[in-house]
């Protein structure tokens, strides 16, 4: 199995972080076989068709048909963003990459601007990763003065130029045109699309954003070609993906493997269940995914395609395991707080609806929950829906409607008995 | 060019048509609230969510564009769920006060629950309780009521021109507030009472004072500015309670300012005079009306027998309609007097000949937001005319480019290229502009600032460059050199010519006559009725008949005004306000104020608009125009005796006959004109620099409790440096007849050294001398600040 | 009210962006003038708002927006402990209840002699090192009671290049 083998490759060498180590692997090879070979844009894109990568940013969006999204030929700026705003509870990949394969990233990123004609593009970091912050902005220094940004990149006529932006403390940055509104100073509220952002992107100029993780992918899909990075996994599925897995297992951590890999081997890379535990559920893609239940879970394969027939997503690969320790309205509740506190605000149904929401879980949670709570979650779950500008509504509303249809008889308890029907044995203190 | 189906119904749009709009055009209703025309999209709160055939979600209709083949349902069982979904979300945090709120029975959400609600809400959690904040004077705010569509926040950076309002926090803590509570100054804020669709922002001075459908509506007029714009007066019995912007898109759009809002709080004002008054023994006493009319008509029967009818100044405000217009210079000019002024503010007549028919903005305000390059001379439209400012904002969002030469800096509201006259060097600075616009080929232009440079270039590169002449171009003491300067400069320039004209019917004023030297029509009136040097107060006047208008405060000569009033045989107030009066008028007749009366204006366009009385007169007030009437009858004058407003109006029509909307804006400068620049050197004191701010500038705004702002003044740092002040000090300012007056110190470098800026109109400051006068200060007082 | 080195970092963060784009810089700008006062005041955030020549009120939405700043005091160590759902299901109400008992403050406070603040926060993006929580510039992961033990009192000792 090709294991940690793209994107977190050197991720066990001392001073993986620093040019000389990355190349020494082979680093900047892609750009070089980009510029000088020379491949034009369209052999790039196409190429990253061919891959069948997906956006690793939640959305699983083609890459190769995003970047052919760009316009060609308008005036101004065009613009290439890094989505390192990492913030959904469950994903913490991208911080590994920027702290080990920082260059990885500055590669892909370049080879994005070349094949998309962007002149300038920023990495918005999300505030809290200091240290990545600083090993991402030495790195960018270090591609500067090897030639690798700036003017006339490698003695071509190609320029490109790459900064670091900081976040300050917000989730919903993380939404690629809350981030774009974050980057111009401003509160990190989305944008309502149409336009989208090839079109009308950062600055008003033709953008295009992509995930940490998709851009590491890009040069070793140059490299080796996008057939070649297509075989790693399946089809429609292209690749490995880092996953990460957290919560109730004993080696919680990230695993980069091929799509497609059972679920089943997945946990057992992450050391399993903590000895007596018996898997109760799994949230396959971060919180904004549905939980799919434990026994389910053990019979699935790790790819887009395989988590959404089963009625969840695959989202950023942010695997949360939970045992039969603890109770899922706990865990509901303890979700459904962060959609609260993270929402921008801006449409009703998400301002109003996520503490709606919490406020319910949390009265059933501290056992005066009545009977007509979960028909009423459910209800307003339902008005929620679908009727907000952007994705984060839905994410706060998948993990209490997926966990009242699979865990029913926990909520029951909770309102009829106003205790839980599993006492939370792990809790440290 | 898509074609759509909104409820069956089909229409072609052109590309970019929103769903919304499109409903619009076919008259189909769609719930929304953060929805506004004239503001940007925020497609924020989810009311209008419509069902789209083969779309998985409904979708906003305030913000989708209409697409080829769509079929759109607004009222389908999923497009009612998702509109009442949203409803319940904006209802569970809403306080349901309304019996107790100002924006019932006008509340869109109001309107919208009853449509659309479930009456059942599931809700049982606490509701949401959020902080009230004081943001000044005019805005009451009830912010557990927003319902954060943020249309507010989008007025102050869209239309506002300032931010003020944000929307601070985030999620369900996302809240509506200025900076720290901070009062919110923009003189277009109460358009977002307008706006907000709940009760959060509603008018201060209207609070808890009526229900709203109890009020009359009385279309009606703005009569503070120039623009015209179209208003709704209500009221309740008497009482004028609001005023509020009529939609007009060709004038005033949907907005008007603060001033046209609220100077209506001033109707009520302690010295109203609802009863005729007669001084008797040195005293003013209420008298009948029979008495006042015999006694005015004495009065100044008697100044004519024995001083001639040149010893008689007629002196009317700009506020004036035609209707009064007309009758005041036909009453004064059957007496035989010639010097009829409604100019308060100027003190230089040398170039009166020059003067338009009237002052013509040459141009429909909407054309305004076409312009590529204005050139404001001595214009302040920001305060003076607010919503033509509106107009010359939008050209600059659109690209155009705006100058301000003047002899301070200003506050704009969007981005302005400001060029500033050294102190007195106002005409030369307009000379030096019409050289290099002319000489720039040749001549480099050595030791010009930069500024002047990029001035002259940016005139002669533009296409069709348009110079705007406004009020400080009148109001400085050498008006006529600084009109030459401004006329040689359009010359050199190739530029077109408006004016800004100051009052609400300055054009009135000038079309109807109320100059000397020109009749109705701007038909010369003889060559021997050119004003004297002092203008209306002149020494040579004996005797004085004054409508609306307090000199005290109002002209910019009102050191001499109130010498010569004091000093008058005879003085005749008409006014709806005691004020001033009270100190030498020796008969006041009370009239009716605007809401109070009817009649019509003539715009900055040239547009006539009319309007109708809203409430009864106070007292007993009589409408200017019967009270003119009736004098004339008294004094014997012919023609006059109009049975209605309609024969007057039908009269000055005829008179007036028809005229050009464009009229060349100057003609012929006399021979050798001085500039009358330069006088006062900072050594002595500090040249007076100022204007009427925009809460002052009138009898009844500046009696608007709500709107007033202390007086002030500003001076450059280093001139405050040079003479020991710093910022926040009281200053003591001594005028040249010793008046002394002492204001509050702001430092601004907007202001050239060796000038000070005060505001003017107020009692204090007019009585300092005007400017282009000499004033000496020193520091009065030790400001906390300075003590820290 | 910045130092020249404040005022450089904040020039360096400005040059990023287009020239016509100065509020690119407010985020920046904000946390550079934070770190120098260790809070945000009111007249802060207008001063900021100042130097790129923005309106206070958006500055002051920013500020309120973003979860980073702090507009009241804060003590010299500010513990924000994630609770979301991985470090959740770790034990981090554990890790919290240590925390107030060991300090004798609650959520929010801080202690008396200023040098702890308590604050929980959401998922810090370092989920397999749960339960995490960020301090300063740094992640102190994998949090137990004893470890939190040691930690503190090596802050208290003026040692603050702890792990
Ligand atoms: C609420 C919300 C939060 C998101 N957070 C992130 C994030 O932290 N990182 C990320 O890469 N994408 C995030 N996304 C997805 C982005 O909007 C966007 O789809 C992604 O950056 C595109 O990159 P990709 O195509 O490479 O995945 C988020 C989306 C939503 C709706
Ligand atoms: S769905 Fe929520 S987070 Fe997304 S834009 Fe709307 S209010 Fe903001
Ligand atoms: S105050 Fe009124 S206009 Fe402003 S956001 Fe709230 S509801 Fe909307
Ligand atoms: S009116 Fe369309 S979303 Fe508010
Ligand atoms: S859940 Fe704590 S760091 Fe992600």
């Amino acid at each position: 199995m090709y294991v940690n083998g793209v994107t977190l490759r050197n991720r066990g060498l001392p001073d993986s972080h620093r040019i000389g180590v990355y190349r020494q692997t082979g680093g900047y090879g892609a750009l070089a076989k980009v510029l000088q070979g020379p491949m034009s844009p369209d052999q790039i894109i196409s190429e990253m068709k061919l891959s069948a990568l997906r956006g690793r940013g939640g959305a699983g969006f083609p890459t190769g048909l995003k970047w052919s999204f760009m316009p060609k030929g308008v005036a101004g700026t065009k613009y290439l963003l890094c989505n390192a705003d990492e913030g959904e509870p469950g994903t913490c990949k991208d911080r590994d990459i920027m702290r080990y394969e920082p260059h990885r990233l500055i590669e892909g990123m370049i080879i994005g601007a070349y094949a998309m004609g962007a002149r300038s593009g920023y990495i918005y970091i999300r505030g809290e990763f200091v240290e990545p912050i600083r090993t991402v902005e030495a790195a960018i220094d270090e591609a500067y003065a090897a030639g690798l940004l700036g003017e006339r990149i490698l003695g071509t006529d190609f320029s490109f130029d790459l900064a670091v932006h900081r976040g300050a403390g917000a989730y919903i940055c993380g939404e690629e045109t809350a981030l774009m509104e974050s980057l111009e100073g401003k509160k990190g509220q989305p944008r309502f699309k149409p336009p989208f952002p090839a079109s009308y992107g950062l600055y008003g100029q033709p953008t295009t954003i992509n995930n940490v993780e998709t851009f590491a992918s890009v040069p070793d899909i140059v490299l080796h070609g996008g057939e070649w990075f297509l075989k790693l996994g399946k089809p429609n599925n292209g690749g490995t993906k880092i996953f990460s897995v957290t919560g109730h297992v004993r080696n919680p951590g990230n695993f980069e493997v091929p799509m497609g890999t059972p679920f089943r081997d997945l946990l057992g890379m992450a050391g399993g269940l903590h000895p007596g535990r018996r898997l109760k559920a799994v949230i396959p893609g971060g919180t904004s995914t549905a939980m799919v239940a434990g026994d389910a879970m053990m019979e699935l394969a790790m790819d887009y395609d395989s988590i959404s027939k089963a009625g969840s997503a695959l989202g950023a690969g942010s695997v949360i395991v939970i045992d039969d320790s603890v109770c899922i309205v706990r865990v509901v509740e303890r979700i459904a707080r962060f959609y609260m506190h993270e929402s921008c605000g801006q449409c009703t149904p998400c301002r109003e609806g996520m503490g709606w929401l919490w406020r319910v879980l949390h009265r059933i949670e501290n056992g005066q929950g009545r009977e007509p709570d979960l028909d009423l979650l459910q209800n307003v779950g339902s008005r929620i829906e679908g009727r907000t500008i952007c994705a984060l509504a839905d994410g706060g509303v998948a993990p209490v409607v997926s966990s009242l249809r699979l865990f029913p008889e926990e909520y029951e308890h909770h309102i009829r008995q106003g205790s839980c029907l599993v006492t939370d044995s792990r809790s440290v203190a | 060019m898509p074609r759509i189906e909104i409820d069956g119904q089909e229409l072609e749009v052109s590309a970019g048509t929103t769903i919304m709009e499109a409903a619009t055009q076919l008259g189909i209703y769609i719930p929304f609230f953060c929805y506004h025309p004239k503001l940007s999209v925020a497609a924020n709160c989810r009311m209008c969510l419509v069902d789209v055939e083969k779309q998985a979600k409904p979708l906003p209709a305030c913000a989708t564009p209409a697409s080829d083949g769509m079929k759109i349902s607004t009222s389908s069982r999923r497009a009612r769920m998702a509109q009442q979904g949203v409803l319940e979300f904006l209802l569970i945090n809403h306080p349901l006060d309304c019996p107790i709120c100002d924006q019932g029975g006008e509340c869109p959400l109001q309107d919208v629950t009853m449509g659309y609600a479930n009456p059942h809400s599931l809700y049982t959690e606490e509701k949401r309780v959020v902080e009230d904040k004081d943001i000044g004077p005019l805005i009451a705010t009830e912010m557990t009521r927003c319902i954060q569509c943020t249309r507010c926040v989008r007025f102050g950076q869209e239309i506002g021109g300032i931010m003020e309002l944000g929307a601070t926090g985030r999620g369900e803590k996302m809240a509506i507030g200025t900076y720290v509570g901070r009062a919110v100054r923009s003189e277009l804020s109460g358009n977002m009472i307008d706006l907000c669709p709940v009760g959060a922002l509603t008018s201060k001075p209207f609070r808890y004072r009526a229900r709203s459908w109890e009020l009359k509506h009385t279309p009606s007029l703005c009569p503070h500015c120039s623009t015209g714009c179209s208003t709704d007066v209500q009221s309740l019995g008497r009482e004028v309670l609001r005023v509020t912007p009529r939609i007009n898109e060709a004038v005033n759009e949907e907005w008007i300012c603060d001033r046209g809002r609220f100077a209506y709080a001033g109707l009520g004002a302690s010295d109203r005079i609802t009863r005729p008054l007669l001084r008797v023994n040195g005293r003013l006493q209420e008298v009948s009306w029979a008495e006042a009319l015999d006694a005015a008509a004495a009065g100044l029967e008697q100044v004519l027998a024995e001083n001639g009818p040149d010893s008689v100044s007629g002196v009317i405000s700009p506020q004036s309609t035609n209707e009064e217009l007309f009758l005041f210079q036909g009453l004064l000019r059957g007496l035989g007097v010639q010097a009829i002024e409604h100019r308060l503010r100027q003190t230089d007549f040398r170039a009166d000949a020059a003067m338009p028919l009237y002052p013509a903005l040459n141009m429909s305000l909407e054309h305004l937001e076409g312009e590529s390059l204005v050139f404001l001379c001595h214009a302040y439209p920001r305060e003076q005319q607010p919503l033509t400012n509106h107009r010359l904002r939008k050209s600059v969002l659109a690209g155009g480019q705006v100058w301000a030469v003047d002899s301070v800096r200003r506050e704009f509201n969007y981005p302005v290229h400001g060029l500033v006259a050294e102190a007195g060097q106002d005409a030369a600075l307009y000379r030096t502009l019409a050289r290099c616009v002319q000489g720039l080929a040749e001549e480099d232009g050595a030791g010009l600032p930069a500024e002047v440079l990029e001035a002259a270039c940016a005139l002669r590169d533009a296409a069709d460059p348009l110079l705007l002449v406004g009020s400080g171009v009148l109001q400085h003491p050498g008006a006529a050199g600084l009109m030459a300067a401004i006329a040689e400069l359009a010359e050199a320039a190739g530029a077109r010519v408006g004016w800004l004209a100051e009052a609400a019917n300055s054009a009135g004023a000038w079309l109807l006559g109320c100059v000397p030297g020109r009749l109705p029509g701007g038909v010369p009136a003889g060559t021997d009725s050119r004003p004297p040097a002092g203008g209306a107060w002149d020494a040579r006047f004996r005797a004085w008949i004054l409508m609306g208008v307090e000199p005290g405060l109002d002209a910019m000569a009102a050191v001499q005004a109130r010498q010569s009033l004091a000093d008058a045989r005879f003085v005749l107030t008409i006014s709806a306000f005691l004020g001033e009066a009270e100190a030498y008028a020796d008969v006041v007749l009370p009239m009716a104020v605007w809401a109070e009366s009817a009649g019509s204006y003539f715009n900055n366009e040239g547009r006539l608009q009319s309007f109708r009385a809203a409430v009864k007169a106070s007292g007993e007030a009589r409408p200017a125009w019967k009270i003119l009437r009736v004098l004339a009858d008294h004094l014997q004058v012919a023609d006059l005796a109009f049975d209605d407003l309609d024969s007057v109006r039908s009269a000055w029509e005829t008179r007036l006959g028809d005229f050009p909307l464009d009229v060349p804006a100057f003609g012929g400068f006399p021979e050798g004109l001085a500039l009358m620049e330069g006088a006062g050197s900072p050594g002595e004191g500090c040249r007076i620099l100022g204007d009427w701010s925009i809460y002052q500038g009138d009898p009844l705004v500046r009696r608007s409790v709500p709107l007033q702002q202390p007086a002030g003044c500003r001076l450059h740092p280093e001139t405050a440096a040079r003479q020991g002040l710093r910022d926040g000090d009281m200053v003591e300012l001594q005028g040249p007849g010793g008046q002394g007056t002492q204001l509050p110190l702001a430092l601004d470098a907007g202001v050239a050294p060796g000038a000070i800026w005060l505001s003017l109109g107020h009692p204090g400051t007019q009585a300092l001398g005007g400017v282009g006068a000499t004033v000496v200060l020193a520091r009065a007082g030790v400001s906390a600040g300075a003590q820290a | 009210m910045l130092s020249e080195a404040s005022l450089a970092e904040i020039a360096r963060e400005r040059a990023k962006y287009p020239p016509e784009r100065a509020r690119s810089a407010l985020l920046a700008a904000l946390r550079i003038a934070q770190a120098e006062h260790g809070y945000l005041p009111e007249t802060l955030v207008e001063y900021v708002a100042g130097l790129l020549e923005l309106p206070a009120i958006q500055a002051f939405e920013v500020a309120t927006f973003y979860s980073m700043y702090d507009l009241r005091p804060v003590g010299k160590y500010k513990f924000c402990v994630c609770g979301s759902v991985s470090c959740f299901l770790n034990g981090s109400d554990g890790i919290l209840a240590h925390l107030q008992e060991r300090l004798g403050v609650g959520l929010g406070e801080t202690t008396p002699d200023g040098l702890f603040t308590i604050a929980e926060v959401e998922c810090l993006g370092a989920c397999k090192d749960a339960p995490v929580m960020q301090l300063g510039d740094r992640y102190v992961e994998t949090l137990t009671p004893e470890s939190l033990d040691v930690l503190i009192g090596q802050l208290r000792g003026g040692r603050d290049d702890v792990r």
